[in-house]
C-alpha cells in the first residue's frame, strides 16, 4: 500500500513538474492552480480508491468523476448541488466554456491570456494527463510509460512555440521524470529485496534500496542526458533549440535548419492582436511591405519553401547583397530602414523591404541570392538592423512592353500542378484574355480579385466542404477568404497567365506611431504574391481588400493601382492610409469559435508539408566539383570501412596478446578460458557468473557436436585445476582447444550470428574492469 | 546441478594409497545401494558426512526409509553401531551411560550407554525432551561423555545418524535451532520412483536386503579416508566462495536467521569430503553448490514474508547459489 502511494505521489509529481512547459504559451498565471487542483484531486482520488482495493480498472473512471467535480466546484459552482456535485447545466455550462477555451486557443497565438475558457481547457488535460501517468504507474506497473502523457505535454509548445521548449521547463519535466523512477526503484526494492550481492560487499539493506533507486535513476538521467547530446552529434538533427520543430535539410556545405515558416505564421496572419512585433524608421513617407518568406512551390495543396542554402558565399556583411533577378538597372529611391524587434519576438527570417540591397546586423546571418530573403540558422530575440533597400518605381514604358522572362530564371516559379481544378484554367483564360503585355494580365487578375462586391474579406473562412478542393472552392462557390487566399489563388493564376509568380509573407508596413516610427503588429501579418517581369524583376501587387473591410494596413504599389492613372513615378499616390488595427478584423462575436477547425483550412495552407522540396540543389552540385567529390566518396566509404573492422580488429589484437602474454600452465588455462568467454560473449550465449567452469562446460556442451565436448572439457577442467588445485594441470593443446570449440560454437549459431560475433564482438564492448559478465540468464539453458 | 563424476579432475598423488582409500568408500556406497535403491545423491551425501567427520540428520515422512538408510550405513562398515529408539520418556542417563556403585568393589563403575559406538542411530529425535536431545547432542560435538565429574572419549569415527518426522507431526519436540546447528547435514530420502518402488515389492517382500548386507569396510578403512580428506587442497578462491555464501544467507532478507561460523567450517569440511569421493584432490566450487542446501538449510529461519510467499530455506539457498557470483581467480 505504502508503494502505491508512494507512486502515486510521485507520478503526480512527474505530471506537477511538466507544467512549466505550458508556462510560455499562456500569458497570465490563473491557470496554475486550478490545473494544479486538478492533477492533486486525481492522486488523491488514486489513493482514496486504491485504500478501498476496488477493481483496478475502475480506479481512472472514479480519479474522472472526481476530476469533473473538481471543475465544476472551480468553473460552474452556481448550476451545482452543492457548488460541486454535476448537474446537467452545470455539465453544459463546462462543455460549452471547455468549447470557448478551446476555440480561443486555436484562434490566438501564444502567449494567450488565461480567460475561463483556456484554464478549463488547460486544467482537463492536465488532469487526463495525470489519470493517464496514474494508472501506467500505479495500476500498470510501467513507470517508465510515464514518459508518454509527459511528451504529450512537451509536445504542446514544440508545435506551437518555434523556438521549442524552454531549457530549464525541460529540466523539470526530466526531473520529475527520474523521480518517478526512482520511487518505482525503491518500491520494487521494498518488494522484491536487494540482488543477493557477493559477501564481501555486502551493504545493509538501507544501502542497497539506495543502491537500487540511484541504478534506476542514474539509468533515466543517462539516457535522458544521451538523448539530449546524441542529435548534437549527429549532424542534420542539431538545432539550436531543445527540438524545435525543425525540417533539417542537408545542405551542400552547411546545414541549414529552418523552422517552417508557417506554423506560426498561419495563426499571426488570421491573428486579430495587437501585440507589437517590430517598429521601425524609415526615411520614406510610405513605406514598403516588410517581406519575410518566399514561398515558390505548389503541391496542388500547399505553398512551400524551397530549401535554402545556408554557406559561406551567401553570408551578410562585407559588402551588398546581390543585385535583384531580373532587374536590369535598379532604379527607384534608396530607402534606408531601421528595424527594431519587439520584446518577446524571435525571427530567423528577417521583416525586410523588397529588395534590400544592404543589411546591416550582428551575427550569422545568410541571404538568398534567388529571393533575397535574409535568415539565420537559428531565431534570435531582441534583433535590431539597419536595411538598405531601393523603392521599385518601374516605369510604364518598360512595364508594359512584351518582353517573356529569361531563361535564366527557375522554371518553378511558372510550375502549375496537375490536381489543380481545370476550371480555374478557364478562369484565368478569361480574366486575362484581352491583356496583351504580361503587366496587363496581372493588373486584370488584381482587379478581378479587388472588384467590389466579388469577393468578402473575412479571417474565419466558412469551412471547406469534405472533398472540395480548396482553391477552386474559394474561386468559385465561397469567394470569402482573407490575405492568404487571395496571395495564393492570385500567385497560381498569374503563373496559369504565364507570368512567373511566388507568394511573399511578412508584414504590411504597419501604421505610424507619433514620433515618426511605425509600429507593425501581429495583425499587420500578411500575404501576397510577387510577380516577375522581365526588367523590373519581382514586384508586389495586392489582390486582398484593404481598408477597414479588408487587411487593414495592406496597401496597393503604386504601379499596380489603376487609381494611378499610368502607375509609373507617382509613387507615393496610393497606398490607404492603415487605419487602426483593431478595425481590421471582422466582428468577433456570434462567430461560433467551433467553426475554425485546423482541417478547413484553404488550400494555402502549409503547415502539413515540410517545407523541403530541394529541387534547385542539383544545380549547385553538379559540374566541375565531380571528380574531387568522388575521391571523397571513395575516401570516406574507405573510413566507414575501417572503422566497422575496429572492433573485429580489436577482439583479434586481444587474443594474440592473450596467447602471446599466457606464458605457462595456470597463465595459459586462464587465458584459454577468457578466450571460451569471450567467444561466446560475442555469439551472444551468456550465463551468469554464479556457475562454475565445469557448469558452463556442461551446458556449452549441448550446443556442440561430441568432437568439440572434448576439447570443451580439457579446457574447463584445466581453468578448473589452474583456479582451485594446489599443482594445475594444464594440457598443452589449449590453443587449438579453443580452436576447435570456437568452431563448433560458431557453427552451431545462424548466419546472423555468426556476422555480429564477427563484425561487433561484444567482448571488446565489455567493461574489463567490472569484473562480471553480464548477469543475465542463460539464453539457451 | 551436476553431479556427474565421469569428468573428474585428474589431480596428483594422494598421500597414502589413495586408490586404496577411494576403493573403499566406493565399496561402501555400492553396499548401501543395494538396500537404498534409486538414491544416489543420499547416499553420497551421508558418505560425505561420515567422512567429514559429521553427524547427519535424516528428516522424513515415516516410512521411506530413514532407518535403513543408517542401518545400512552401520553395516556396511565394520563397526559398533547403536541404536537408540528416542521416547518421550527416554532419560540422558539412558544415553550416556551410567555410574553404578559396584557392591564388592566399593567404587562406582561407569556402564556405557549406546552412544559408545562408531555409529549412533537415533531413530526420532525429535520425540525425546529437550533435555535429554540436549545430552546426545553434547556428546556430538565433543567427541565425550562426561559422567559424575568423568570424562569418557568416543571412539572414532563416530557419527550419529539421527532420524526425525517433519516438525509438525504428532507428538513431536522439534529440535531448537542451536541444536540443529551440530548436524553437519540435514536429507531427506524422498519417495522412491515407480521403478524403485516395484523392485521393493520383489525383493523387500521376501527378506529384508539388510539381512544380505555384508560389512565391506572396516572401522580403520574409514579413519584412513577421514585423514585422507583432511588433505584435500581447498584454494583461496574457493574460501572465499564459502565466505560469501554464508555472508549472503546472513544479509538475505528472506531469511530470519543466517548461517553460524560452524556452518562455514561444515560446509568446507563437507566440500572437502565430497571433493575427496570424487576422486579429486582439491575442491572446485560445484562441490560447495551441491552442499549448501544439505550443510545449511536446516540451519536457517525464514523470515516472516518469506514464510507467507511459502519460500522454504531450501529454495532461499539455493537461489542464492544460483545467483551468487563465483570469485574471479585473479
Amino acid at each position: 500500500m505504502i508503494a502505491k502511494i508512494s507512486l502515486t505521489l510521485a507520478s503526480m509529481a512527474a505530471v506537477l513538474l511538466a507544467m512549466p512547459v505550458l508556462a510560455p504559451l499562456i500569458s497570465g498565471d490563473g491557470w496554475w492552480w486550478t490545473g494544479l487542483i486538478c492533477v492533486v484531486v486525481v492522486a488523491l482520488t488514486g489513493i482514496g480508491v486504491r485504500a478501498v482495493r476496488i477493481t483496478v480498472v475502475l480506479v481512472p473512471l472514479v480519479q474522472a468523476l472526481t476530476a469533473v467535480c473538481a471543475l465544476t466546484a472551480m468553473f460552474a459552482p452556481e448550476q451545482a448541488v452543492a457548488g460541486i456535485i454535476p448537474t446537467p447545466s452545470s455539465l453544459d455550462t463546462l462543455l460549452s466554456t471547455f468549447a470557448d477555451g478551446q476555440a480561443e486557443i486555436d484562434r490566438e497565438p501564444s502567449p494567450i491570456s488565461p480567460s475561463a475558457g483556456v484554464t478549463l481547457f488547460i486544467a482537463t488535460c492536465l488532469g487526463l494527463v495525470a489519470i493517464v501517468a496514474d494508472f501506467l504507474a500505479v495500476t500498470a506497473r510501467a513507470s517508465a510509460l510515464v514518459i508518454l502523457p509527459l511528451t504529450a505535454l512537451l509536445i504542446v509548445p514544440l508545435v506551437v512555440e518555434d523556438q521549442g521548449v524552454d531549457w530549464a521547463a525541460f529540466a523539470f519535466v526530466a526531473v520529475g521524470y527520474v523521480l518517478l523512477l526512482a520511487v518505482d526503484g525503491w518500491t520494487r526494492n521494498a518488494e522484491w529485496g536487494t540482488r543477493v550481492g557477493a559477501g564481501h560487499d555486502t551493504v545493509s539493506p538501507v544501502l542497497g534500496g539506495l543502491r537500487h533507486v540511484l541504478t534506476s535513476a542514474g539509468v533515466a538521467a543517462v539516457a535522458i542526458a544521451l538523448a539530449l547530446l546524441l542529435p548534437l552529434a549527429v549532424p542534420g538533427l542539431s538545432s539550436n533549440s531543445l527540438y524545435a520543430m525543425a525540417d533539417g535539410s542537408r545542405l551542400d556545405e552547411e546545414t541549414m535548419t529552418t523552422t517552417h515558416p508557417l506554423v506560426s505564421l498561419r495563426r499571426d496572419l488570421t491573428s486579430t492582436s495587437d501585440r507589437p512585433v517590430l517598429e521601425y524608421r524609415t526615411s520614406m513617407p510610405r513605406p514598403d511591405y516588410l517581406r519575410m518568406y518566399v514561398l515558390d512551390t505548389f503541391d496542388g495543396e500547399n505553398w512551400t519553401m524551397s530549401s535554402l542554402r545556408a554557406d559561406s558565399d551567401n553570408l551578410i556583411g562585407g559588402g551588398p547583397l546581390p543585385a535583384p533577378p531580373g532587374q536590369t538597372d535598379p532604379t527607384g529611391d534608396r530607402v534606408m530602414t531601421r528595424v527594431t524587434l519587439a520584446e518577446d519576438t524571435a525571427f530567423d527570417f528577417l521583416p525586410v523591404p523588397y529588395p534590400p540591397s544592404d543589411v546591416t546586423i550582428d551575427g550569422e546571418w545568410f541571404a538568398d541570392p534567388e529571393s533575397l530573403m535574409v535568415f539565420s540558422t537559428r531565431e534570435q530575440e531582441g534583433l535590431e538592423y539597419e536595411v538598405d533597400s531601393y523603392r521599385p518605381a518601374p516605369d510604364a514604358p518598360s512595364l508594359r512592353r512584351d518582353i517573356p522572362p529569361s531563361a535564366d530564371l527557375d522554371r518553378r516559379y511558372l510550375a502549375v500542378p496537375e490536381e489543380v481544378d481545370s476550371r480555374v484554367e478557364g478562369l484565368t483564360r478569361s480574366i486575362v484574355s484581352e491583356a496583351e503585355t504580361p503587366y496587363e494580365s496581372a493588373m486584370a487578375l488584381q482587379n478581378w480579385f479587388t472588384a467590389d462586391g466579388r469577393f468578402d474579406y473575412d479571417l474565419r473562412p466558412p469551412p471547406i466542404p469534405q472533398g472540395e478542393d480548396p482553391l477552386a472552392y474559394f474561386l468559385f462557390d465561397s469567394r470569402i477568404g482573407y490575405c492568404e487566399q487571395f496571395a495564393a489563388a492570385m500567385t497560381l493564376m498569374a503563373r496559369q497567365a504565364g507570368i512567373p509568380a511566388r507568394v511573399a509573407i511578412g508584414y504590411t508596413s504597419g501604421t505610424r506611431g507619433g514620433d515618426g516610427t511605425w509600429q507593425v503588429s501581429g495583425s499587420d501579418a500578411h500575404a501576397w504574391p510577387e510577380l516577375y517581369f522581365e526588367g523590373q524583376g519581382w514586384l508586389r501587387f495586392e489582390p486582398t481588400p484593404a481598408s477597414s473591410d479588408g487587411q487593414g494596413s495592406a496597401s496597393v504599389p503604386s504601379y499596380a493601382d489603376p487609381a494611378s492613372g499610368d502607375g509609373a513615378e507617382t509613387s507615393d499616390a496610393s497606398p490607404t492610409p492603415a487605419e487602426s488595427p483593431e478595425d481590421s478584423a471582422p466582428a468577433e462575436e456570434g462567430v461560433s469559435a467551433a467553426e475554425s477547425e485546423p482541417s478547413e483550412e484553404p488550400s494555402e495552407e502549409p503547415s502539413k508539408g515540410p517545407a523541403a522540396s530541394g529541387s534547385d540543389d542539383e544545380n549547385a552540385s553538379g559540374g566541375l566539383s565531380d571528380s574531387p567529390r568522388w575521391w571523397t566518396a571513395a575516401l570516406a566509404g574507405a573510413a566507414v570501412l575501417l572503422l566497422a573492422a575496429v572492433p573485429a580488429l580489436a577482439r583479434s589484437l586481444v587474443r594474440r596478446f592473450r596467447w602471446a602474454t599466457a606464458a605457462q600452465g595456470a597463465a595459459r588455462a586462464h587465458a584459454a578460458w577468457s578466450e571460451l568467454c569471450d567467444d561466446t560473449a560475442d555469439l551472444g550465449l551468456v550465463w551468469n557468473t554464479a556457475k562454475s567452469p565445469r557448469a558452463v562446460a556442461h551446458r556449452l556442451g549441448s550446443e556442440v557436436p561430441h568432437s568439440a565436448r572434448e576439447a570443451l572439457w580439457r579446457i574447463a577442467m584445466a581453468e578448473e585445476s589452474a583456479r582451485y588445485a594446489p599443482r594445475p594441470e594444464v594440457p598443452k593443446s589449449l590453443d587449438a582447444d579453443c580452436r576447435t570449440v570456437r568452431a563448433a560454437l560458431r557453427a552451431a549459431q545462424g548466419p546472423g550470428v555468426r556476422l555480429r560475433a564477427a563484425l561487433l564482438p561484444a567482448s571488446v564492448l565489455r567493461i574489463p574492469w567490472s569484473g562480471e559478465r553480464r548477469p543475465a540468464r542463460p539464453k539457451t539453458a | 546441478m551436476s553431479l556427474d563424476t565421469r569428468y573428474n579432475g585428474h589431480g596428483d598423488g594422494l598421500p597414502g594409497n589413495p586408490d586404496g582409500v577411494l576403493a573403499t568408500a566406493a565399496r561402501i556406497r555400492q553396499a548401501i545401494e543395494t538396500v537404498i535403491e534409486g538414491k544416489p545423491d543420499v547416499v553420497r551425501i551421508a558418505l560425505t558426512v561420515l567422512f567429514a567427520e559429521g553427524h547427519l540428520l535424516i528428516e522424513d515422512i515415516p516410512g521411506v526409509g530413514k532407518t535403513m538408510l543408517a542401518k545400512a550405513l552401520g553395516r556396511a562398515v565394520n563397526c559398533s553401531v547403536q541404536r537408540i529408539q528416542f521416547t518421550p520418556d527416554l532419560l540422558p542417563a539412558d544415553i550416556t551411560g551410567v555410574s553404578v556403585y559396584h557392591q564388592e568393589r566399593h567404587e562406582f563403575e561407569f556402564n556405557p550407554g549406546p552412544v559408545f559406538a562408531n555409529i549412533v542411530l537415533g531413530d526420532e529425535i525429535n520425540r525425546a525432551s529437550p533435555k535429554t536431545q540436549s545430552a546426545l547432542l553434547e556428546c556430538m560435538e565433543e567427541t565425550q561423555v562426561s559422567v559424575d565429574g568423568a570424562t569418557h572419549s568416543l571412539e572414532r569415527p563416530f557419527m550419529v545418524v539421527a532420524t526425525q518426522n517433519p516438525a509438525d507431526m504428532e507428538g513431536t519436540y522439534p529440535l531448537p535451532e542451536a541444536q540443529r546447528d551440530r548436524f553437519m547435514a540435514r536429507i531427506s530420502v524422498g519417495y522412491p520412483t515407480p521403478q524403485a518402488e516395484l523392485d521393493m515389492i520383489d525383493t523387500h517382500s521376501s527378506r529384508s536386503p539388510l539381512d544380505d548386507l555384508r560389512a565391506v569396510a572396516e572401522a580403520a578403512d574409514v579413519r584412513t579416508m577421514v585423514d585422507h580428506v583432511r588433505t584435500i587442497h581447498v584454494a583461496s578462491g574457493i574460501r572465499r566462495y564459502a565466505v560469501d555464501l554464508i555472508s549472503a544467507t546472513r544479509t538475505s532478507s528472506a531469511l530470519r536467521l543466517g548461517a553460524s561460523p560452524r556452518a562455514t567450517l561444515h560446509l568446507v569440511r563437507a566440500a572437502r569430503a565430497y571433493a575427496a569421493l570424487e576422486g579429486r584432490s582439491y575442491v572446485v566450487p560445484d562441490d560447495i553448490q551441491a552442499l549448501a542446501v544439505p550443510v545449511l538449510a536446516h540451519r536457517l529461519l525464514p523470515s516472516p514474508e518469506a514464510q507467507m510467499e511459502r519460500r522454504t530455506p531450501e529454495r532461499v539457498v539455493s537461489d542464492i547459489v544460483a545467483h551468487l557470483p563465483i570469485p574471479s581467480p585473479r
